[in-house]
């Protein structure tokens, strides 16, 4: 059981970690990309947290729609319509509500994951979000499978998360500005691996502290 | 019809290329741009939600095109697509076709009424065109994307044919094809066009892409083939085309390059936290009083007409006489006075004499069975448009021009007179929306003490009428300065200090009432002694001297209490017209100047100065990266030596004729060697005039390029006088565009090391006793005489509304104190430690 305010605790830190890596992001980006995810990220996830205040009586399908649309309007790279499509095929696949199951965590990240591949058209491999979401959302599903614990099941999901991120960096991409590089795009970790790893190991954290407390 | 969007990470990307494509038609298009975030750091991105906005707004069942830059602006546009409405969908298309190039193509195509699909596959095909006029480049690649080309079209056997030479200047570029393709694309006939110089195949001449592909150039032969039912009007029409040049024969200014001006309306968004509004004074002084609004009743038009076509063409021909009539009263009226500012009503009325727009009109009423008003209203709007959408001022400004004289027109039409500004009781501020050139002559009849309008400049037409009857006024305050102004509420203009309170609090209005009443005492007082010399406390004796743009300004300047003109700008003359003034018209309007000076007084005239801000279509001039930085003043002169031999003539024969002392002044001079050359065009000059007086004439340079200045030394034994002109001297000293709002505080005039070399050129002028004016902005600032004087400047030149108060305040100055404030100034390190020597507060 996932409750809306560690859905908000994910969000906040998810602002606070793309604040803090805004720098490194656009490191990466700037190798292989245009340099500017960093800040683009973080300017997204800064109106997010901004925008929570005004969301206190909303319930989690709402916030997470709200997410979307600040992201997909404020993000401006190719960040904005990928992530805010991740946000706004998941919340469309959960119940509005103050609670949400594990398996509608696992839907939410499933049908949000599909339409991001819809969208940017890749696939697994061609050094893209996809490469760190695509196995936290396998780990997440065996673990919710195996009846784990959720807090241990997202741990679990961001660890897969950053080996996935990890596995970018001997890849060549395929999407994006950075395919534009071709070979030359070998050797650099991929940024929007890392900042979907990011999310994913801020909603592990969030939901981890929440029960500990 | 189709309607267009433009996807781009950046505004200013989407937003040029809007204006470019625009320049394409005169059609009013439904295109939207969707570009950047809302994020003023950082603009960058793309909005899917904008997008989605951009979309609807120019949707129509006739389906929509959207173009994108790269990157995200695809993916969010694809995602844009999904919040649509289901049944607008499938209407939108996404082009993969480059750009520019596409939108070029797609802008033309839908202006001719094409569908979404043609508008689709010729956007597609815009990249063709491009590999085509490259492909000598790349000989390799052979037939690569040349397929258009190749590919043959077969003529009908029962095709009209038609040959034609092209005599545009640069062949059928980009407009002219434009006018040709939407004049096809009026015919069912099928045309097809073939460049018989460069043994092309024929194609279609519906397309521009085609047409483009043809390459077409100046004295190369087409042919063209009608078939259809329509075929001999199709041939009539596109002959008549012909004959008007692709309508470049008229406008063959707008298509020149232009400069951006960059201080325009846009740059004054909001009121200060007095409320006060800033725009461009036209005439200083101050103004409090109730407002009023002229009349303008937005007049009903129906599109339906009971009455037969030709009772409606008769009905719109009987206004344009009419019109025509009362606008040839008017400038009869005016000439009296001031022949040049008549010439205005000339403009007029060559407007509403365009035959492609009465063409235009007749087809609407004959064709679609509209009205008269109807008709004439959309079509003239079409062409204001694309007036309004030209990136230069002088040109916008005909917009100004077309929208009174056709509203005039359209008031006929409809029997309802045209605006009338009420006659007040009680002396009344004038507040609107712009101001017409047939506004003034009423304001003269009546009691009105300031003029506060949203738009205008301060070269419009309206605004030259304005600064001539001296009422307190500012143009160009923007529309949201006046927008809730009421009729008979308490406004306050203060043009001593640029700003317009809409909603002056009670305190604001009686503290500025006060002033008014002061102001108006001591303009008064400065009025009676305008003609006594501006000599100091202690006996030492400024020359103030008149800035004039028009010849007949030099009367108004002496009447102000100039002892002289310091700075006849010339190029006015030679701005804003198709050909350049011959040597009779010239000499006209420099005798008219001269003739105003007394025989003991001066006139220096500068030679054109064109270039720069100031760009003229017909002198070929060409596009330059950085203007102020370029070919203009003498430098463009020395290039065309007939052009400066042809204006000399016209001084000096004027000065020969009126027997006035005359002081020809060369702009942008950097070395001596250009002035020599100057000379010696001169000296030709006067070869030519028989029993020359050599007295009347002296020959001197405006110091306004930093090497200039730094050499002054090399330069005074070869000339006979000098004049600083400040505003390019300080912007060349300092590296700041005084029109760039970012760097405008650096273009300060009290920067010591501006005043370093103002000092060494009046102290080197002096002290080889060369005459040295100063005719920029800072020698008619007040604040600035003490320091001026105190640097040994004795003579400074002005616009002529300045004279007064400047002389008052020059008698009050003391010359030691000055002198003081001079050396300390010259000791400072930066320009805020002298404006505090200024002004000590």
């Amino acid at each position: 059981m996932i409750t809306k305010q560690e859905i908000i605790n994910w969000l906040e830190r998810a602002g606070e970690i793309y604040e803090k890596q805004r720098g490194y992001l656009t490191e990466l980006d700037k190798a292989i990309g245009d340099a500017d995810h960093g800040n683009n990220m973080n300017r997204g996830f800064q109106k997010v947290t901004e925008n929570l205040a005004d969301h206190s009586d909303s319930d989690i399908k709402n916030i997470l729609s709200m997410v979307a649309k600040t992201l997909i309007s404020s993000v401006g790279g190719a960040a904005g319509p990928l992530y805010g499509t991740l946000f706004l095929k998941g919340a469309g696949s959960i119940d509005a509500s103050d609670e949400i199951s594990d398996s509608d965590l696992l839907h939410f990240w499933e049908e949000g994951i599909k339409g991001v591949q819809a969208r940017g058209r890749a696939e697994a491999g061609d050094k893209t979000m996809i490469d760190s979401l695509l196995p936290a959302l396998e780990t997440l599903k065996q673990s919710i499978g195996n009846n784990e614990e959720i807090t241990k099941a997202l741990e679990k999901a961001a660890q897969s998360a950053k080996k996935g991120m990890e596995e970018t960096i001997p890849l060549i991409a395929k999407k994006g500005r950075a395919s534009y590089l071709g070979e030359r795009s070998k050797e650099h970790q991929d940024p929007g691996a890392t900042s979907s790893y990011y999310l994913v190991s801020a909603l592990a954290e969030a939901v981890s502290n929440n029960s500990s407390e | 019809m189709t309607g267009i969007v433009i996807v781009s990470h950046h505004p200013d990307l989407a937003n040029g290329l809007k204006e470019l494509a625009l320049q394409m038609t005169s059609v009013d298009i439904p295109l939207a741009v969707a570009a950047g975030i809302d994020d003023p750091d950082d603009p960058i991105g793309t909005d899917a939600v904008k997008i989605q906005q951009a979309i609807e707004k120019v949707y129509s069942d006739d389906g929509v095109v959207v173009f994108m830059d790269l990157g995200s602006a695809i993916l969010s546009t694809d995602m844009a697509l999904e919040f649509l409405d289901e049944n607008q969908r499938k209407n939108v298309h996404l082009s993969a076709a480059p750009i520019v190039e596409g939108v070029l193509s797609a802008v033309t195509q839908a202006a001719a009424g094409a569908s979404v699909q043609s508008v689709m596959e010729e956007a597609n095909n815009a990249l063709s065109q491009k590999q085509a006029s490259l492909e000598e480049e790349y000989p390799s690649d052979s037939n690569s994307g040349s397929e258009t080309d190749t590919k043959k079209t077969s003529i009908p056997e029962n095709a009209i044919k038609l040959e034609l030479t092209i005599a545009n200047s640069l062949g059928l570029h980009a407009r002219p094809a434009a006018q040709l393709v939407q004049a096809a694309n009026r015919f069912k006939s099928d045309i097809y066009i073939k460049n018989e110089d460069k043994e092309k195949n024929p194609v279609s001449a519906k397309s521009l892409n085609q047409v483009l592909l043809q390459e077409i150039r100046k004295h190369d032969t087409i042919t063209l083939w009608f078939a259809g039912e329509d075929k001999e009007e199709a041939k009539e029409g596109i002959i008549q085309l012909a004959d008007d040049h692709f309508g470049e024969k008229t406008s063959s200014r707008l298509s020149e390059p232009k400069n951006v001006e960059t201080t325009e309306s846009d740059s004054i968004p909001d009121p200060d936290e007095e409320g006060a509004w800033k725009g461009t004074v036209i005439s200083p002084g101050l103004a409090t009083g109730p407002a009023i609004r002229p009349s303008t009743v937005t007049p009903k038009i129906s599109k339906e007409t009971s009455s037969s076509s030709k009772e409606e063409w008769s009905k719109l021909q009987e206004a344009i006489k009419a019109v025509k009539s009362e606008l040839s009263d008017q400038k009869k009226k005016l000439e009296q006075h001031d022949s040049e500012a008549a010439e205005i009503f000339d403009v007029h009325l060559l407007l509403i004499n365009d035959s492609q727009l009465l063409e235009r009109v007749h087809k609407k009423i004959t064709e679609n069975g509209v009205s008269a008003a109807y008709a004439w209203k959309h079509e003239v709007d079409a062409v204001i448009e694309s007036y309004a959408g030209m990136q230069e001022s002088l040109i916008r400004e005909r917009a100004d021009d077309l929208r009174e004289v056709t509203g005039r027109v359209l008031h006929k039409i409809l029997d309802i007179p045209w605006r009338k500004i009420s006659a007040p009781k009680t002396p009344s501020i004038l507040v609107t929306d712009e101001l017409l050139p047939s506004d003034i002559e009423q304001l003269k009849s009546q009691s009105i003490i300031g003029v506060a309008a949203a738009k205008g400049s301060p070269t419009s037409h309206a605004s030259i009428l304005l600064r001539g009857t001296g009422i307190p006024s500012i143009v160009a305050l923007g529309d949201k300065a006046i927008e809730k102004v009421q009729e008979g509420k308490d406004v306050v203009i203060d043009a001593v200090n640029n700003q317009f309170y809409p909603h002056p609090t009670n305190q604001q209005f009686k503290i500025l009432s006060e002033q008014e009443a002061t102001w108006k005492e001591r303009s008064q007082a400065t009025e009676e002694d305008r003609k006594k010399p501006a000599e100091t406390t202690d006996g030492t004796r400024f020359r103030i001297l008149g800035n004039i743009t028009r010849s007949e300004e030099a009367k108004t300047a002496i009447e102000k209490g100039a002892e002289g003109i310091g700075l006849y700008r010339t190029e006015y003359l030679f701005l804003n017209r198709e050909e350049q003034p011959d040597i009779d018209e010239q000499y006209r309007h420099y005798s008219v100047a001269m003739e105003s000076m007394e025989h003991d007084q001066t006139l220096t005239i500068r030679t054109m100065d064109i270039g720069g801000d100031k760009n003229v279509g017909y002198l070929n001039q060409i596009h330059e990266q950085n203007p102020n930085l370029g070919w203009r003043g003498l430098r463009y002169h020395l290039d065309h030596p007939e052009l400066l031999h042809i204006q000399l003539q016209a001084i000096l024969q004027a000065a020969h004729d009126t027997e006035r002392h005359v002081e020809i002044m060369f702009p942008m001079v950097t070395s001596i060697s250009e002035f020599k050359k100057a000379r010696s065009v001169f000296k030709t000059a006067v070869s030519e005039i028989s029993n020359y007086n050599k007295e009347l004439i002296s020959l001197g340079i405006m110091v306004e390029i930093p090497a200039a200045a730094i050499l002054i030394d090399k330069i005074l034994p070869h000339v006979d006088f000098i004049s600083i002109g400040t505003n390019d001297l300080v912007q060349y000293t300092l590296a700041a565009d005084r029109n760039n709002e970012k760097v405008q505080a650096i273009a300060n005039p009290l920067h010591p090391a501006f005043l370093t070399l103002l000092h060494k050129v009046i102290k080197t002028a002096a002290e080889s006793d060369t005459p040295v004016a100063m005719c920029g902005e800072m020698g008619g600032d007040p604040t600035m005489t003490p320091l001026l004087a105190g640097l040994g400047l004795r003579d400074f030149s002005m616009s002529p509304g300045r004279i007064p108060e400047f002389k008052w305040q020059a008698r009050k100055l003391d010359m030691a104190k000055a002198e003081e404030l001079a050396l300390a100034a010259l000791d400072c390190d930066d320009p805020e430690e002298v404006a505090r020597l200024l002004s000590p507060e």
